[in-house]
């Protein structure tokens, strides 16, 4: 199916409800508001822990959400407060609750597209750690959304279409 | 009675929710499985009561392991556990052979509800 644009802010705001709701059951933390910018995003700038999962079918997005050390950190110790960490894993832990919390946001938000007849198929998270800037290609379309939770802000990035680039958001020539 | 119960998910911190709340349940978790593939052996291995599946996992996802673990299998008892909650999808799975469908966040309550609908349902 072709790309098209005028998904994106169906989805942004399919997110940023979503968040909102995971964010509260899973961890307690309230989502305090959020900025939108257009699809005219030039460029996307990735933090230090971005974990980045593809919408697929009828929507064709790579969406990356872009995690503030200090919301992480709140995330990881309310997440894991029922299970065992073992010692010397706590940065695999904190990896693997920032994943499980996109991977629920985005699952959830595919129960905002029940009018699409298409499976709207989810990629497993990918984790990367290196802050980035990455330039828009001309055949791309960027678009980014702000959220801010009382324990730090994540950045929510989407890039289409998802074939453009691979799963750790690198241009595909 | 306890149930012989296998987990499949790519996630470490689901697996070990999971295993907290099938233990607090009462029932035994006799392994886990980070990928279809390894879901398929684990199954043909323990034989378990109960598996739950993740539908996004590496190497092949929950729905392809689900259908093959039941043409091998046809009584299994898989439930998928996912956040994947859009309709098509919940159709799909249990096209695939899944016999219930729980959406994450998981709770105590939802878990042991479809467990005792499923156990009834095959006995």
């Amino acid at each position: 199916m072709t790309f098209n644009k005028t998904i994106i802010p169906r989805v942004m705001a399919s997110i940023l409800g979503q968040t909102r709701e995971v964010l509260a059951a899973e961890a307690v933390i309230a989502v305090d508001g959020a900025e939108t910018f257009d699809c005219d995003v030039t460029k996307l700038h990735l933090h230090d822990m971005t974990v980045i999962a593809g919408l697929g079918g009828p929507i064709s997005l790579l969406i990356a959400f872009s995690f503030e050390t200090s919301l992480v950190e709140a995330l990881f110790h309310r997440v894991t407060a029922d299970i065992e960490v073992p010692p010397g894993e706590e940065d695999l832990y904190r990896r693997e609750t920032a994943a499980e919390i996109v991977n629920t946001i985005l699952g959830l938000c595919t129960t905002d597209f029940q009018n699409i007849e298409e499976s709207i198929a989810l990629s497993p998270p990918v984790i990367i750690e290196d802050a980035r800037c990455i330039h828009r290609p001309k055949n791309a379309v960027f678009a980014s959304m702000r959220i801010r939770t009382e324990r730090g802000i994540v950045s929510v990035s989407f890039v289409g279409p998802r074939d453009l680039f691979d799963d750790h958001m690198n241009y595909q020539f | 009675m306890p149930l012989k119960v296998i987990i499949a998910d790519d996630s470490i911190i689901t697996v070990k929710k999971l295993l907290v709340l099938m233990e607090g349940l009462g029932h035994q978790v006799v392994a886990t499985a980070s990928t279809g593939r390894e879901a398929i052996e684990a199954y043909r291995q323990h034989r378990p009561d109960l598996m739950t599946m993740d539908i996004s996992m590496p190497d092949m996802d929950g729905m392809e392991a689900t259908s093959a673990i039941v043409a091998e299998f046809p009584e299994a008892r898989i439930v998928m556990v996912t956040s994947h909650g859009q309709e098509r999808m919940v159709i799909d799975s249990l096209d695939a052979g899944a016999k219930g469908y729980v959406l994450k966040p998981v709770r105590i309550e939802k878990l042991s509800d479809m467990i005792a609908k499923v156990m009834e349902r095959s006995t």
